[in-house]
């Protein structure tokens, strides 16, 4: 799912803001989407199964959720003029249709400060039956 | 005491349905995929009355009423038949023309292996196919439907 979401993002226009391949890690205890603002991160999927159907046949139907966090920060102080599109835009990774059989998609943003700079989290989340 | 344990997903241990026609003696008969639950009921109709020289009602019972309730989860074979085994098969038929087309049935009920790792009881009888509603959402999109046999008769516990 998360090179799903990474393809997504390549179709958007983002303006100053650029996408990274690489995983959101710590790097000399501060997190890459810090150390540089205006990049788009997309950690690995998560991933958790719970049954919705079993059968007396040992048949279990599940509802699996995967779910990826894109992460990136902004200059709080004075927020690029594209800010609030691409957050619509990333917001609508969920609309993907590049991952089959999916029944609900879900979405959350969430935004909080570390100093000057704006960090922005936006959860996708997939829910398909397997 | 020995303890019906029907081990889900156990082969042999678990609890199976079969169903066959029941006017082909050969048939071999369908297993019910992915049974969800099943109920027996065994309802005895009661004639009460009342008679002078007792103060609470006298009750007899009479008939019983028998069918198996269950929910399956549908699958495509089973449920619309395979179309390629004798007709006379209920495999070709599937659950749901024998509930369109009102065929009588066989059943035979396995409730699974006793605890003790002993071979347990079977139920069956004859009857028909009823109550189906198969139902799908989009919270849960996978076909489900309760499925009744109405049992013609008396079981037989073997």
């Amino acid at each position: 799912m998360r090179q799903e979401v990474l393809d997504y993002i390549d179709t958007l226009s983002l303006g100053t803001y650029s996408k990274s391949t690489n995983l959101p890690y710590t790097a000399s205890g501060v997190v890459l989407y810090v150390t540089n603002p205006k990049t788009i991160y997309v950690d690995q999927p998560n991933i958790t199964e719970d049954p919705i159907i079993t059968a007396l046949d040992g048949v279990h139907l599940n509802s699996t959720v995967q779910s990826v966090i894109i992460y990136f920060s902004s200059d709080a102080k004075s927020l690029p003029a594209n800010y609030s599109t691409l957050v619509n835009n990333l917001k609508n990774a969920k609309n993907i249709t590049t991952v089959s059989g999916v029944h609900r998609r879900e979405s959350d943003v969430t935004q909080s400060y570390q100093g000057d700079l704006l960090i922005t989290e936006i959860a996708v989340r997939l829910i398909t039956i397997t | 005491m020995a303890y019906i344990y029907p081990a889900p997903g156990v082969s042999g241990v678990q609890a199976t349905l079969s169903i066959s026609i029941e006017s082909n003696g050969s048939d071999a008969g369908m297993s019910v995929p992915a049974l969800q639950d099943v109920t027996v009921n065994n309802a005895n109709d009661v004639f009460s009355w009342t008679q002078l020289d007792a103060s609470a009602k006298k009750q007899i019972a009479t008939t019983s009423t028998n069918s198996l309730a269950m929910n399956i989860v549908l699958d495509g074979t089973t449920f619309f038949g395979d179309g390629t085994t004798p007709v006379t098969d209920a495999d070709h038929s599937g659950i749901f023309n024998l509930s369109k087309n009102k065929t009588k049935v066989s059943f035979s009920l396995y409730l699974g292996d006793n605890d003790d790792g002993t071979t347990g009881k079977t139920i069956s009888g004859d009857g028909y196919i009823t109550g189906l509603a198969p139902t799908v959402s989009a919270d849960a999109p996978v076909w489900v439907s309760p499925i009744t046999i109405t049992v013609d008769g008396e079981y037989t516990v073997a």
